[in-house]
Parts: structure tokens; sequence; C-alpha cells
């Protein structure tokens, strides 16, 4: 994963996370949602100095129906909603201060699913089309920013702004085959851009691996 | 599954966010009159290498290790020669933080308030001008003015964990929460640098001229200086002598020409030119080393002033990377800003900033 984020001087912070997710499915041939939460976060590294991230997305919602019931490829699209919460933390950077880029998306979602062989290949594609979104004050208050977690949670919902697909973009892509009946992996590439000020940039390049508690079908993750 | 391995290894390999440079390239240092009321030069009007200090200038927009500095002012005679905004041209008018520095302020103004009798010695214990440390602070009553000016106060206040309280604010009364921290050493003793002793200065010129220090200090010496475009900072209605001035450069530089002309301003004795030199003299004359590429070199404490030997020149630290270095004999005064949330590796450290003052220095004839 990758962040570049305006109050970093223009430097990249790189670096691993691990993403935990927890959710469930329901679906059918022409039908699918699913709702999933999940925690995660790692270190980043620039300048051989460390920064940290939380990730805390309480909310993923999706709902996509089959619009090409006749084939044998089936294409759904549908919409889907987000609450993500991505808080940084850089000490030596930024001694004493948070980071973070809060949205709350509604977004597109579109989902291939191809035959191939005896497999299903799938290919999503998801991207926020208007989000509320927070990020830190630009002349932000030089001292530090309190550490209680109420104090957090306030802040990291603060300054709530109004955002098209121009000013907040936030993309998915995701490649995967189902592996078996209870297994699926993905490629999946995710960038994130605020262009309003403060400025803000993640890319990450991910392999998710899902494990279904019941027969999942192999139709879609 | 074999086809679309190359395609995702063509997406892992693709997508990269590239980083922007963190200085701007140099271009200019010529200085602009915005009217501040300093005058602008030229170095080689004022004996300075032109070559020389272009070339210092490039180093430095070309130095990543120097990515952090966002300013860079030179003066000599009293004038404004070169001046440069590695990041943000409004650098030269919007208010910066400036950490420590506001500790040097301090002691000039300790020098005014003494001269005008609010505080009549700096042998004065403190408990003459802080109540609490008569109720229920006794065991700091044997700390002088003198002590907290040279860092020898004894209270063991922990410059990194004990500030981080007092930056969150957590601490209802500042003044209390600093005279709570107990003594680890007898006053007068040790050295241990640590902004509760500022504190408890301009705590005691509060409470003597009886007004906030930062209104007084406009009062008896910035409005004289010209000294306007800044913010000082109060915790629970005290002015916070550890640090809390934002303020630009060229306005920084006009605390650094008074000290370098001894107290006087436009002619004007502003603060006594005695308690400059004591204020300037090194009391602690082992207050660190630097052995560095950069810079080596020795550091020693005067009253709250820092002081260099090699350069010869006195000098004002703020955390970050904040400084003003006044070369006394060569009328020479450098002023450099840095971004002022760093920390350890991160920050624009003395050395580094004192090289580049040292090579200024040798361009000045």
């Amino acid at each position: 994963m990758e962040l570049k984020d305006q109050f970093n001087h223009g430097f990249v912070f790189r670096g691993p996370d691990l993403v935990i997710q927890f959710g469930f499915e329901r679906q059918n041939i022409n039908r699918i949602f699913d709702y999933s939460f999940s925690l995660g976060g790692g270190g980043k590294t620039t300048l051989d100095s460390w920064g940290f991230r939380w990730a805390i997305n309480p909310i993923n919602l999706s709902y996509a129906v089959n619009v090409t019931p006749a084939s044998k490829a089936a294409l759904f699209l549908g919409p889907a909603l987000y609450m993500n919460y991505s808080i940084q933390n850089y000490p030596e950077m930024h001694t004493g201060h948070l980071n973070w880029m809060t949205n709350y998306s509604l977004a597109l979602q579109i989902l291939g699913v191809i035959p191939v062989k005896k497999k299903n290949l799938n290919i999503q594609l998801t991207t926020a089309l208007i989000s509320l979104v927070s990020r830190p004050e630009t002349n932000r208050d030089p001292y530090f920013f309190s550490t209680k977690a109420a104090d957090i949670i306030r802040n990291i919902n603060s300054n709530l702004k109004l955002a098209s697909s121009a000013d907040f973009l936030r993309t998915n892509l995701s490649i995967g085959f189902n592996l078996g009946a209870k297994r699926f992996l993905a490629y999946e590439l995710q960038y994130i851009s605020h262009s309003g000020q403060p400025q803000f940039h993640q890319l990450s390049h991910a392999l998710r691996y899902v494990f279904y508690f019941r027969d999942h079908g192999g139709q879609a993750k | 599954m074999k086809r679309l391995f190359p395609l995702m290894c063509l997406f892992f390999f693709a997508g990269c966010l590239l980083e922007d440079k963190a200085l701007l390239p140099f271009e200019s240092f010529q200085p602009t009159d915005i009217n501040d009321g300093w005058e602008v030069s030229t170095p080689g009007s004022e004996n300075i290498d032109e070559t020389t200090l272009t070339q210092i200038f490039e180093d430095v927009h070309a130095d990543e290790d120097l990515w952090q500095l966002r300013s860079l002012l030179v003066f000599r005679n009293g004038k404004l020669v070169a001046e440069s905004y590695l990041k943000d041209a409004e650098d030269q008018t919007s208010q910066h933080a400036i950490w420590s520095c506001t500790k040097q302020v301090l002691a000039v103004l300790v020098g005014i308030a003494l001269e005008q009798g609010h505080i009549k010695s700096i042998g004065d214990p403190i408990s003459d001008y802080l109540e609490e440390v008569q109720n229920g602070n006794e065991d700091k009553a044997g700390i002088t003015l003198e002590n907290l000016l040279t860092m020898r106060s004894g209270i063991n206040f922990n410059e990194t964990d004990d500030s981080s309280q007092l930056l969150q604010k957590k601490p209802k009364n500042t003044l209390q929460y600093i005279l709570n921290i107990p003594l680890i050493n007898e006053p007068g003793e040790v050295f241990q640098y640590n902004s509760g002793n500022s504190h408890l200065i301009a705590a005691s010129i509060q409470n003597a001229v009886g007004k906030p220090t930062d209104e007084w200090a406009d009062d008896v010496l910035f409005s004289q200086i010209g000294f306007s475009n800044y913010n000082w900072l109060r915790y629970d209605n005290y002015t916070f002598g550890g640090w809390g001035i934002s303020t630009t450069p060229r306005e920084l530089a006009r605390v650094a020409h008074l000290v370098m002309n001894r107290g006087a301003w436009n002619g004007t004795q502003l603060v006594d030119s005695l308690w400059i030199d004591q204020m300037i003299s090194p009391h602690i004359l082992d207050a660190g080393s630097f052995e560095e590429d950069t810079f080596t070199g020795s550091l020693q404490f005067g009253y709250h002033w820092w002081i260099q030997p090699e350069l010869e020149a006195y000098f004002m630290s703020g955390s970050g990377g904040q400084y003003a270095v006044i070369v006394p004999a060569k009328s020479l005064v450098v002023v450099g800003f840095s971004e002022h949330d760093t920390d350890d590796d991160l920050e624009l450290s003395s050395d580094q900033f004192l090289g580049i003052v040292g090579r200024i220095e040798d361009a000045a004839g």
C-alpha cells in the first residue's frame, strides 16, 4: 500500500496492510446482497521513518442485479454503500497528530461472472459516485490532537463535506477465481484520491482470500 | 488462470504513487521590499561574496537532507540581503510556530522586567512571584529566577512526556502541574533543559507586571521594534513561556537584531545592554556538542540563549528546526524556519543549520 498525504511534504509512505473482513452474502442467479465489515492496518515507511495506518470499515453494503439473466456469463449491476475510516499516525513526521481519510460513499458496482472451464472468473469494479468525506484541516493547530477515544471519533467525523467523484475517487478493481465451493482468491487494486485540500492519495495492491462457512456455489464472492 | 497471471503482474507494477520534490528549485534570493521596515540590499553591497552565497542557496535547495527547510534569510549590517522560501512563497508573511525560540524572546523580556523594577533581581526566589510556591510547593522555594534562566531549577520536567501533557492541555492548571513535579536535583546544580522552567519565568513576569506577559511584551518591546505579525498562546490565562509564539522569519529577525545591537533599536536603548551581555554569556559551559559531517563544535548556554563558540555565534532554537543565528563580529543574522511537527531523526538539526551558517559566515568578508 502507498499513502501520499499532502501533510507529508510530497513523500509517499509504503508498507503492507493486513485486513480481516467478516460478512455475509445472500445470492441467487439473479441477485447478490453482500454486507461486510473489516479491520486492519499496518506500518508504512519513508525516509527510514515509520507511520502507521488503521483501517476501520464498519459498513460495506452492496446489492446487485443480474442484468443478463439469459446469458451464460452474468453481468450484475447495483449500488454499494461504504463507511470507511483510514487513520494514520506518523510519529516522526508529525509528532502529536493524527491524519485521516474518512468517507461515507454511495457507489456503483459492476460485477462480471464469466465461466472459465470449471471455474468462474469474477471481475468486479466499484467506484464511488457521491461521498461525504472528512480530512484534517489544512491550517490545523500545530499542537497535539487529543488522544482520547471520544475526541478521535469526533475528529475523524469532523468537517464532513459533500464530494462528487470529481473530488473524491474511490475505485476498486477485483479479479478473482473461486477455489472450490468454499474459497475464493482475488487480486484487488484500489485507488483513493481526495483532490480537495488537503489532498490524499492511496494506492493498494492486495490479495484477497475469502473463506465461506457454507458452500458458496462459486457464482460470486 | 495462466493467461491472467501476466495481466495481474502488469497491474501490480503499473500502479505507483509518485513522490513530489520536497523543495522548490532555486531561482533567486533577491529580497522583496514588502514595506515592513526592513531595508533590502544585495550581498555585494554588504561585502558578502555573491557567487559563494548563490552556491550556498543552490546547494540548500537541492539538498534532500534539508527537505524540512521552509525559509532561509540572511541579514547583514541590519539589511536583508538574501531571502528564499523553499516550499511556499506565502511563508514570507504567514505565521509559523517557532516553538522554543519563544524562550529566547522571553529572556529578553526578563531584562526589561528587571530594568523596570518589576523583578528586583534574578537572584530572587520564585516564591516572591508565585504564590503557589508558598501554598503547597514549598520544596520549590529555593529556586531562583537565575536557576530557571540557566535551566538548573532541579525540577524533573520531562521535555517529551510533560510537554505532551501540556500540549494536549490535559492539566487544568499548567502552573500547578509544573510546580507539582518533584525535584530531582538541588536548584542550581544540574543543567536540564526543559520548558517547565521557562513557563515559571513567564508566570513570574506576568504576576510581577500585573498583566499577561504577551500583552506586556507588546507594550514594552514588540510595538517598539515593529514586531506585529505574531501570536502568543496562553495556557489557562498564563502566557506560555516554553513555546507559543507563531510569527514570520522577518519578524523574528527583529528580535535577533535587537540582541545583536545589545538591546538598541534605531538608536533607542530598549533593553539594558548589560543584561544582553549577561544573557548571551555562557553560564553553562558544556551544554552539548556536535560531531557531524555537517558541523562540528560545542554548545554552551546563557540565560536561555544558546551559544556556539566555534562560529562565535549565539542563537535561538525551536523544535523542528526554527533558528535565528547571530554572528555579531560579522554583523550577520541568519534565520531559517522548518516544518515544525517533525521529531527525532526527521527534525532539521542544529548541526545542519549551523553548517549552513558557517558557510555563509565564511562568505561574509
